[in-house]
């Protein structure tokens, strides 16, 4: 056991004897695997920063929630009140919000803003979006009236209000006065995201009928599902249609269903395909790389063929002389892998600020570069490694 | 088969009946032919003969750098025969200490390092192996060189790292291959002085040359022509 650790350790220092007086020689070898590495790092890691990114944002916004779309049809134009009611009563429904929106102008402190988004929602939006930061959200009985209170959004303190404590004012929203129940936070939701370019002027929130009153709607085309915890997004899609279906007596286009779960799921397989799509057309340089490996050791078996001749005839076994020469190319593409490594993430990065999305290291990418370069290492150097054990020692002493 | 002459133990090497083939496009080339020789411990023993006498044949064979095609050969009471590359390289390291015309040493490492390099294939470690090196080295009077490359040191001062590294293992026998050729006359000499006084402590020495002056510094010569052994059989000259 002694030796063979001896054995390991004297093949550590002699193959770093070698690369170090071949450095040119080396680097360039060692170069392939950095190239290789790196572009696997470095586009592995950018599929997934990126896809991670978007899958997050959708399921933040859809998990357990299926977006459903009534524009109806001619007969009969979005759903009632009551059909949605019976929608409710669907199996593993936790709750319908309807989601009617319009824009309308604000009047404040005497001066008017034209480009304010009136979002109408129900408690149960409250219920799966967790987006109060200060104040309250709406009681059931005022969601289900035409109670006149809101819950201004940040762009909207911003711009129109112009100040932090609001909460108890009242401002005049499209005609009405709307008392300010609570502020919401950090746009979650994807209203809150498109308000948030520069020429809105914000969003409020409001009990829906509110927005049907202003819009003349007498039915809802647009809600979101929240399905229970537990309970299949699947199961309760395919309810929805069913029933949405006998509601318009099965009309074509007369409504559509979007789970957001679904989606998340073709994307999740999207990101598979990508990244095994671009880790394999970094892996064709990482081949290259290995073959020029394969190459360099060739050339330094051959080069150092009477010192493997005169190793043997001074004991080393052939098992020895072959430790020595695939340690040797494990170290070189090892030193090229761990380079790759810190350039990959350095092209992961840039790629992640140029798209303005969070960096994240990923371990699992590390760990595949390091497992890589080793793979490259053995599997290049498996072969002149063993073409050295098996020098005849005559032979080899007798080479000039 | 009758072992008796084998089993004489102060009898280190003993050959019997050792013949070598080479098979060269369809003909067989017998370059040793029927080789009987014994050492005994502590001989100086100079086997001469021209090139292409079968000489380096002979001592690859000796070495255990090679397997006789037939025959016995024994080396301190081992029987050397279709033994796999490992135990070979095992036997050479333990019996056989080497020295070459050219000295063979790596060039980049340090005298110390290449004396080192056969202790490290023993498995010594690592701190009796520093005693070791500095013993032989200072034995050779290179106490001053020992971290000197190859190529920091006269072809004399090389051959007798060479030396060193040769006895580190304290080998059965020291095998030198015209281990004067590279020298000049007089660090020729010298070379021939260190192994006399080798010879002296009772170190086994067979030595190869087709110089006539240089192995009449062996107490025994044995003559090699055309795979041949002569005047083998005068077990002291």
């Amino acid at each position: 056991m002694r030796k063979f650790f001896g054995m390991i350790s004297e093949s550590i220092k002699m193959s770093v004897q070698n690369i170090k007086s071949n450095k040119m020689r080396s680097f360039l070898t060692m170069l392939g695997i950095m190239i290789g590495v790196a572009s696997v790092i470095g586009l592995i890691t950018i599929v997934q920063t990126a896809t991670d990114y978007v899958m997050g944002q959708f399921s933040e916004l859809g998990a357990g929630t299926i977006t459903v779309m009534t524009p109806g049809t001619s007969l009969k134009v979005g759903l009632s009140e009551k059909d949605i009611d019976t929608l409710r009563s669907i199996d593993g429904v936790d709750g319908i919000a309807p989601s009617v929106s319009t824009t309308v102008s604000a009047v404040w402190d005497g001066e008017i803003y034209d480009n304010v988004t009136m979002e109408g929602v129900d408690v149960s939006y409250f219920a799966h979006n967790d987006i109060i930061e200060d104040g309250r959200s709406f009681r059931e009985f005022e969601a289900d009236g035409y109670t006149q209170v809101c819950i201004v959004d940040k762009t909207f303190t911003d711009k129109v209000l112009k100040k932090r404590n609001v909460i108890g004012q009242t401002v005049h929203i499209g005609g009405y006065d709307y008392l300010i129940i609570g502020i919401q936070g950090d746009s979650t939701n994807l209203s809150a995201a498109y308000s948030d370019n520069s020429n809105s002027d914000g969003s409020v929130m409001v009990p829906y009928r509110n927005v049907m009153r202003m819009t003349f709607a007498n039915n809802i085309t647009n809600m979101n599902v929240y399905v229970k915890d537990g309970a299949s997004t699947a199961d309760v899609e395919t309810a929805l249609r069913q029933e949405l279906d006998r509601i318009y007596n099965k009309a074509d286009n007369a409504f559509s269903v979007i789970n957001l779960e679904s989606l998340v799921n073709v994307m999740g397989s999207v990101q598979s395909m990508l990244t095994s799509m671009l880790g394999g057309i970094a892996s064709i340089a990482l081949l290259v790389g290995g073959i020029g490996i394969m190459n360099m050791m060739l050339t330094s078996v051959s080069e150092r063929t009477r010192e493997i001749g005169l190793r043997k005839a001074l004991g080393a076994e052939p098992a020895r002389i072959q430790v020595q020469f695939l340690m040797e190319s494990i170290i070189l593409s090892l030193m090229g892998g761990f380079i790759g490594i810190l350039l990959g993430l350095v092209i992961a990065y840039i790629g992640s600020s140029l798209m303005d999305v969070a960096f994240t290291i990923s371990w699992g990418a590390i760990a595949l570069g390091v497992g890589f370069s080793a793979a490259v290492g053995i599997i290049f150097g498996w072969m002149p490694a063993r073409r050295a054990s098996q020098l005849n020692p005559i032979d080899a002493l007798r080479s000039e | 088969m009758s072992n008796i002459a084998l089993d004489n133990s102060d009898k280190i090497l003993v050959m019997r009946d050792i013949c070598k083939d080479y098979k060269m496009g369809g003909e067989t080339l017998h370059v040793l032919k029927n080789i009987d020789l014994s050492v005994k411990r502590g001989q100086f023993l100079a086997i001469l003969g021209p090139s292409g006498s079968g000489k380096s044949t002979l001592m690859n064979i000796i070495g255990c750098l090679d397997v006789p095609t037939s025959g016995q050969y024994k080396l301190s009471g081992r029987v050397i025969a279709d033994e796999d590359e490992t135990s070979l390289a095992n036997i050479r390291n333990k019996e056989i200490g080497f020295i070459f015309q050219s000295f063979y040493l790596l060039q980049r490492q340090t005298a110390f390092e290449n004396v080192e390099l056969p202790l490290i294939y023993a498995g010594m470690p690592e701190k009796k192996r520093k005693e070791r090196v500095e013993e032989v080295l200072e034995k050779v009077g290179l106490a001053d060189k020992m971290y000197n490359l190859p190529n920091q040191l006269s072809g004399g001062q090389q051959q007798r790292v060479a030396i060193a590294r040769a006895v580190s293992t304290n080998p059965t026998i020291l095998l030198a291959d015209e281990p004067t050729g590279a020298l000049d006359q007089k660090t020729g000499a010298a070379v021939m002085d260190l192994f006399h006084s080798l010879n002296e402590e009772g170190r086994t020495i067979i030595m190869i040359t087709h110089d006539r002056k240089i192995a009449g510094h062996a107490r025994r010569i044995v003559k090699i022509l055309d795979g041949i052994i002569s005047e083998g059989d005068v077990e002291d000259a």
